[in-house]
């Protein structure tokens, strides 16, 4: 399952929105701001660091949700 | 053998319950479950976004774990067009801007019940003395003494009757017992200090532009230091 998150554009300021799934894969996210051209992407380096934060949060909000149902 | 309740047993199970419990059991689940949820938040943020490194003193502190991003940008040529190649530069974030925490927890309870009031007792536990001297004129400062004092009251959650009838053209009637609890869970804002801490990261996600003064000045100290040895 996939959830959406946001960083600052270093080069603007504005947020940049991101699939954490399409994030993993290597895509890349442009900036929300038309005048910008800032495009990012995560460097192959930490993907594995990534994943397996991003799985770790996906097991927390399943836990939390099974604790408050 | 397994007992089948009745009509009338299930509203009996709840006779005699002092009110303190009927409300207080359902809340007190309710803090524990937000307690557990904050600590399994802070548990996964600590162990997850922040590593353990030695500082100068060679203390393990927590530092956040840094992700590497690539940046591409256009670049506008001197006769206007667009170069067909975007300059690219590397920058890292902190792990922790990229997780979208939230405190989750129970924002809101909901406990329904009609109760039968059968008794309360009163439990005064104030000397003769204290009482003569809170008689005494109407002193505000006299000091309050909660456990001098208790009340309970005790009854049974009212039973609605619900009669049905069936095909033969007999009425039976079913007893139920009432006692609804509704807990919603939803979003609370971040506590200040960690919403603090993650914008100063995310505000230090921007190059810092080095002004050609700044780049003299470096040198300079280098040149001093150089001087110095
Ligand atoms: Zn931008």
């Amino acid at each position: 399952m996939s959830f959406q998150t946001n960083i600052p554009c270093p080069d603007c300021g504005s947020n940049i929105l991101i699939d954490s799934t399409l994030l993993l894969s290597g895509e890349k996210f442009a900036c929300t701001n038309e005048a910008c051209s800032a495009v990012l992407s995560l460097d192959e380096s930490s993907i594995t660091q990534v994943r397996d934060a991003f799985d770790k949060y996906e097991e927390l909000k399943r836990k939390s949700q099974e604790s408050t149902s | 053998m397994a007992e089948k309740l009745g009509k009338g047993q299930i509203s009996r199970e709840f006779s005699g319950l002092p009110l303190k419990a009927l409300l207080g059991a359902p809340l007190k689940a309710t803090a524990d479950a937000n307690a557990m949820l904050a600590r399994s938040q802070t548990q996964f943020m600590l162990s997850t976004c922040f590593e353990k490194k030695p500082d100068a003193d060679g203390q393990e502190r927590l530092s956040p774990k840094m992700i590497q991003f690539k940046l591409e940008r256009a670049v506008i040529n001197p006769d206007g067009s667009v170069a067909k190649v975007p300059a690219e530069m590397n920058f890292t974030i902190p792990l922790l801007t990229l997780v979208p925490l939230s405190s989750l927890a129970v924002d809101e309870l909901d406990i329904s019940f009609e109760m039968e009031v059968k008794s309360s007792t009163e439990h005064n536990f104030e000397k003769a003395e204290d009482r003569e001297k809170s008689a005494d004129g109407n002193d505000v400062t006299h000091p309050y003494r909660s456990d001098h004092f208790t009340c309970e009251m005790h009854g049974t959650i009212a039973k609605s009757s619900r009669s049905n009838q069936s095909e033969d053209g007999s009425r039976s009637a079913t007893a139920n017992a009432r006692y609804d609890i509704k807990l919603h869970a939803g979003k609370l804002p971040l506590p200040v200090g960690l919403t603090t801490i993650i914008d100063i990261f995310s505000k230090n996600i921007a190059p810092i532009q080095l002004k050609e003064g700044a780049n003299q000045a470096e040198e300079a100290n280098e040149k001093n230091k150089e001087d110095e040895e």
